[in-house]
């Protein structure tokens, strides 16, 4: 055989999937022939470390128990003759959650610290949930003495933007140039529970700061047809609280909780940058 | 219960049986979603909507092939829907794993591994199953010409092609990384 032939046959080869005889004659090629055998070498290498690498697949207990509980009330709920699933609804801009909220100043609610007495104290924080409380007993005006609390709570570490592009999981996108002329000062990872990462981006400007709190993934709760993504901020899309000179908003869609506490100056400001933040899954 | 047995129930609808037949595969299809997408989130949401749909169909399961590779078909199946419906974020996603394929570092092992994973998470969606099929999930030519509904004949050819692709990013990467090395010395 020429050596191109034996080259196609090298990854059969490989996986084990060729005749004996065949391999064979594979084989005594390999023998004779330095750069097909180099060639071998490099792709044995490549398919080694494919078949290495892995990300962790493990699956966790209570993602096990959520997907069968969900599977039930799905089968529960079928008709005899089901029709095909559903397509998920269109991914929402971040604005387009939050702008009922925002346009209903009625809805718009005034608590105290206090309010958030009633959030559970015990007991590390579980996936996806995101507990304000050590963030707002440490911050006034200034997010950042807070978020120095909040990242002790979540094991969180600052990281450059550039390892914050790389992560494959996490899909923070903000555009390069935001009103106020906001511009992101740092960025931080969290673990929220085992399995889930999530991102802190603290954006300053001449107006004021602003804290995000991106996390994907975790434990999910039904809301009409939209999954939601459990926070123990608020319940609803769309939740927008002032606590202090602080407005904190909490937005939930299908893949997504994206907490917001703003130190800008008022809710149009804040409307502003948010219509510029995207969120894509 | 053996797995005819276990098969037999579930198409009768019993739901301990559907429960018993998901707790001993659901490992391997969240694994599969996982490897796939790359999403724990998406992982789940697909594991549900995998058996839903296996539950829905599994009378017309003929036993030709294993109920494993079945599922593993259903499985992919439905990540490939997911993939159409979010072309969007796969583009995305494709532009994040070339930053990082452009970033990997020294010849290590372990920048080996990270390389590897980069370069599989930029490959087309085809390219990708097709890897992960085989040297993740260990199956078979014959198996993943089941799980693709591809010709048995054509799965040579086609992992072929996505290993030559996969090296072409590597080889990509690396020559980036040997040009920024010498530009920094």
């Amino acid at each position: 055989m020429h050596c191109q032939q034996i080259r196609e046959q090298l990854g059969p080869w490989i996986d084990g999937e060729l005749p004996q005889t065949q391999a064979a004659a594979i084989e005594a090629h390999l023998r004779a022939c330095d750069a097909c055998r180099r060639e071998a070498d490099i792709l044995r290498r490549i398919v080694r470390t494919l078949a290495a690498v892995d990300r962790e697949s493990d699956l966790p207990e209570t993602v096990r128990a959520a997907v069968w509980q969900r599977i039930e009330t799905t089968l529960d709920a079928r008709q005899p003759a089901p029709p095909a699933l559903p397509d998920r609804p269109p991914q929402p801009r971040i604005w387009r959650l939050l702008r009922p909220t925002l346009a209903a100043a009625a809805i718009l609610v005034a608590v105290g610290l206090g309010t958030y007495s009633f959030l559970a104290t015990n007991g590390p924080a579980i996936a996806a949930e995101i507990d304000l409380r050590p963030f707002l007993e440490q911050s006034g005006r200034d997010i950042s003495a807070g978020l120095n609390a909040l990242m002790q709570r979540y094991g969180g570490r600052e990281v450059s933007p550039e390892a914050l592009a790389r992560q494959v999981r996490l899909r923070v996108h903000l555009p390069e140039k935001l009103p106020l002329g906001l511009r992101l000062d740092s960025a931080y990872l969290l673990h929220m529970g085992h399995h889930h990462r999530a991102a802190a981006l603290l954006l300053r400007g001449r107006a004021g700061q602003l804290l995000l709190i991106q996390c994907p993934g975790g434990t999910k709760k039904e809301l009409g047809n939209v999954q939601c993504i459990a926070c123990r901020l608020g319940g609803k899309p769309g939740h927008l609280a002032e606590v202090g000179p602080l407005q904190i908003g909490h937005i939930e869609s299908p893949n997504v909780c994206v907490c917001i506490v703003s130190a800008l100056p008022d809710t149009d400001a804040l409307s502003r940058v948010l219509e510029k933040v995207r969120i894509e899954f | 219960m053996d797995e005819r047995a276990l098969i037999a129930a579930c198409q009768r609808g019993e739901r301990e049986a559907q429960r018993q037949l998901y707790e001993q595969y659901v490992p391997q299809v969240y694994a599969l979603a996982l490897r796939l997408t790359g999403s724990e989130h998406d992982a789940a949401d697909i594991c549900h909507d995998a058996f839903v749909r296996a539950f829905a169909a599994i009378r017309s399961f003929d036993g030709r092939s294993k109920l494993g590779t079945w599922l593993y078909r259903i499985t992919v199946n439905e990540v490939r829907q997911r993939w159409r419906r979010q072309q969007t974020q796969q583009r995305h996603l494709e532009k994040l794993a070339e930053l990082r394929a452009t970033q990997v570092g020294e010849a290590t092992e372990a920048a080996d591994a990270e390389a590897v994973q980069a370069a599989l998470d930029a490959l087309s969606d085809d390219h990708r199953a097709i890897l992960i099929l085989r040297y993740k999930q260990g199956l078979s030519y014959h198996e993943i010409a089941e799980v693709l509904e591809l010709p048995p004949g054509t799965i040579a050819s086609r992992l072929n092609r996505a290993r030559q692709a996969l090296r072409a990013r590597l080889e990509r990467a690396e020559s980036g990384l040997t040009t920024q090395q010498a530009e920094e010395s």
